[in-house]
């Protein structure tokens, strides 16, 4: 991150638009206060009394947060366009929005926790419920700590400051108007926070693409850019190795280019050739007709351990290829990325598949992410998303507005994501040499405060404040939610009235707050690698139960134990300890996470039809409470044989 | 690694600091006035 040393001090007018902006979102937040305090589901919920555009707008605010424009330029850097389709999990709220999301509304159920006890019953729905809302405090802490380094980070990289500082002031900032008024503060306030936001990713994304020449210059030298792919050099080859390049056709194998001596690795950084490697990439000198590479050539020295470009002469014949190395004096060679062929064009495009499983993006991770899009929306809970969706659904006035509210949310969310995809882009362009994912992920952020007048500047940093402000409210109320009324309420004291338990939720929220700070500073810059385990491997294996128990009235709560708690080993087995050991080889995530959506089936089936079926009562009353779709035939008919619903033909 | 000194290269005319955040400002003031008296009276709040 120190690639950027950042020397932008903020002019007076910085300053002012900045104090002005922080005064108004605070104030807007506090005056809810006299609403907030009035009940529990007023603290939490609102009052359920919200028409969809507020709801929809806290969608937004809340899945746009400091770290979101840094995963995003992330990705976007390093795989183009097709970048892109990393966000595109988001899109089961399409689905969703007319299926678990109505589903979830109808049953007033606060939070997915209580909602387990509605659709399971006894012991084992019981069990649930503890678990979820333990699970979801531990958490929304975890969350608040990553999007607080990601603040810290941040001020480190303006202003200099220690990390610690930029997670603790505005993480407290927002607890302010959280503990003051509730989710009434959370939702108007992310509203209004949402706006500014909206409107800032726009300007500073048409700043930073005026910066690159506009859409036509960006496209232009990505035509004209040399080839590149990043190459991170073994760490165990031994110092003075030569190593011999060659790059050739995935399909016949034509080699079409090979170094005739060989590039030398080293361990001293000192004997390291240093290259501008940036005008290497953009100087259309280094053209020719001949296919060659520009870097490195023949007798450089390479750092071993470090990360460099290879740079080849552009031409376009849209072919994938194996880049590969040899230390053996050709005798075999290793592998270093399957790639396309011709420049940087293939950026542009969304679909620049390199296989059907190999390289960077291909194919069959594509169809893991659609299938995980499109199917994901018939359950509840398939994305940790879902949970802070969960309470926007519940605050929504009407099932309509719920299902409005969803839909309108994620799409403002994708729709962000493609307006930062052509800021990055134009990034690239200006920095196409970037290896170090510290350095490009805060691509967005330096576009920024690098080329924006005095005075956006300081409405930029408001704007970054806005969106660190929105997702952390939600998530201090959200967590103070499940250990308020799935814990205290359910649990500790069932018959505590309204006051008491707005003020256990005022409690809840500065424990999850300092929680959340201790999670940030222990776990600090490693914490990305946690949660990407925490959201991604540790709900991989329960995303179809998630699915099946709104779809399938035979699944019981046993069964949904059961897959939680064998998801629980199961992750960590085939992330983390059989590759370890050499067991299974190291596998590409989403075959992580077929591999544990078919190990985790193997528990839950067997459990679920061995044990009963959930009582028949309690599933007629929840069927017609919340009329869910899918293989519901036995229950459904027990419905209408008690004449509490009528057969529509 | 390269080492950049990212040195402040604005774009764009110096009013557009002033008049850009006063809009967005003011109109986020009118939102945050319309919401509250909106809300507060359907709640019964005065």
């Amino acid at each position: 991150m120190d690639t950027f040393q950042n020397i932008i001090r903020f002019a007076p007018l910085d300053w002012f638009w900045l104090i002005a902006f922080i005064i108004l979102m605070i104030f807007f937040g506090a005056c809810f206060y006299r609403m907030g305090k009035r009940s529990e589901s007023d603290f939490f919920l609102a009052g359920r009394g919200l028409p969809w555009w507020l709801p929809a707008s806290s969608v937004y605010a809340t899945h746009t947060a400091t770290d979101t424009p840094i995963w995003v330029a992330g990705v976007i850097y390093k795989y183009g366009l097709s970048g892109l389709w990393y966000a595109f999990f988001a899109a089961w709220c399409a689905i969703s929005a007319f299926v678990s999301t109505r589903i979830f509304r109808r049953s007033l159920a606060y939070s997915q926790a209580e909602w387990q006890t509605l659709r399971f019953g006894g012991l084992g729905a019981e069990m649930i419920r503890g678990w979820l809302a333990g699970w979801q405090v531990f958490m929304n802490m975890f969350i608040l700590g990553w999007v607080g380094i990601a603040m810290g980070k941040l001020c480190h990289m303006i202003f200099g400051w220690d990390i610690w500082i930029g997670l603790v002031v505005f993480t407290g900032i927002g607890a302010l108007y959280v503990m003051m008024s509730g989710y009434w503060g959370v939702v108007m306030a992310d509203f209004q926070q949402g706006v500014i936001a909206l409107l800032l990713i726009f300007i500073v994304s048409v700043w930073g693409v005026i910066a690159a020449g506009g859409p036509q210059e960006i496209i232009s030298k990505l035509k004209i850019y040399n080839s590149t792919v990043e190459w991170k050099i073994p760490d165990e080859i031994p110092t003075g190795t030569a190593s011999w390049l060659r790059i050739r056709d995935t399909c016949s194998g034509e080699v079409y280019i090979e170094n005739e001596s060989p590039v030398l690795f080293t361990r001293d950084e000192n004997d390291a050739d240093p290259i501008d490697t940036q005008h290497l990439i953009s100087e259309e000198k280094n053209h020719s007709d001949a296919l060659h590479f520009i870097y490195p050539t023949d007798n450089q020295a390479l750092q071993i351990g470090s990360r460099c470009q290879l740079i080849w002469t552009p031409v376009h014949k849209g072919k994938l290829v194996d880049i590969e190395f040899s230390v053996d004096n050709r005798q075999s060679w290793q592998n270093i990325a399957d790639h396309h062929l011709d420049g940087q064009v293939w950026r542009i495009n969304p679909f620049s598949f390199t296989g059907l499983t190999r390289g960077q993006f291909p194919v069959a991770w594509f169809v893991t992410m659609l299938i995980i899009a499109l199917i994901g929306g018939f359950g509840m809970g398939t994305s940790i998303d879902w949970y802070p969706e969960a309470q926007r659904i519940q605050s929504a006035k009407s099932v309509r507005d719920a299902s409005y509210s969803i839909w309108a949310g994620s799409a403002a969310v994708l729709i962000r994501n493609s307006v930062w995809a052509a800021a990055i882009l134009g990034f690239f362009v200006l920095f196409p040499h970037l290896t170090c994912s510290a350095d490009y992920e805060m691509g967005w952020y330096v576009l920024g405060f690098t080329y924006l007048p005095i005075g956006l500047v300081g409405f930029f940093f408001a704007g970054i404040l806005a969106i660190h402000l929105s997702t952390v409210s939600t998530h201090l109320n959200l967590g103070a939610m499940y250990a308020t009324r799935d814990f205290y309420h359910h649990y500790v004291k069932p018959n505590a009235n309204e006051q008491t338990l707005v003020k256990v939720g005022r409690i809840s929220t500065f424990i999850i707050l300092i929680g959340s700070f201790i999670f940030g500073i222990i776990i600090g810059e490693e914490i990305t690698q946690w949660l990407i385990f925490a959201l991604w491997i540790m709900m991989a294996g329960v995303w179809l139960p998630n699915i099946l128990q709104v779809i399938w009235w035979r699944f019981n709560a046993w069964g949904y134990l059961s897959a939680w708690i064998a998801n629980l080993g199961l992750s960590w087995l085939v992330v983390w300890v059989l590759p370890n050991f050499g067991i299974i080889p190291e596998l590409p995530d989403y075959l992580q996470f077929w591999a544990l959506i078919v190990l985790n089936a193997l528990i839950y089936i067997p459990v679920t039809l061995f044990t009963r079926p959930e009582n028949i009562n309690h599933l007629v009353k929840y069927y017609v409470m919340c009329r869910p779709i899918g293989f519901w035939g036995p229950v459904k008919k027990e419905v209408i044989k008690r004449g509490l619903l009528t057969e529509i033909s | 690694m390269n080492s950049i000194l990212i040195v402040s290269q604005r774009i764009g005319a110096p009013w557009l600091g002033f008049v850009i955040p006063a809009i967005i400002f003011l109109i986020s003031v009118v939102l945050t006035f319309v919401l509250i008296r909106y809300f507060s009276k359907d709640n019964g709040i005065k």
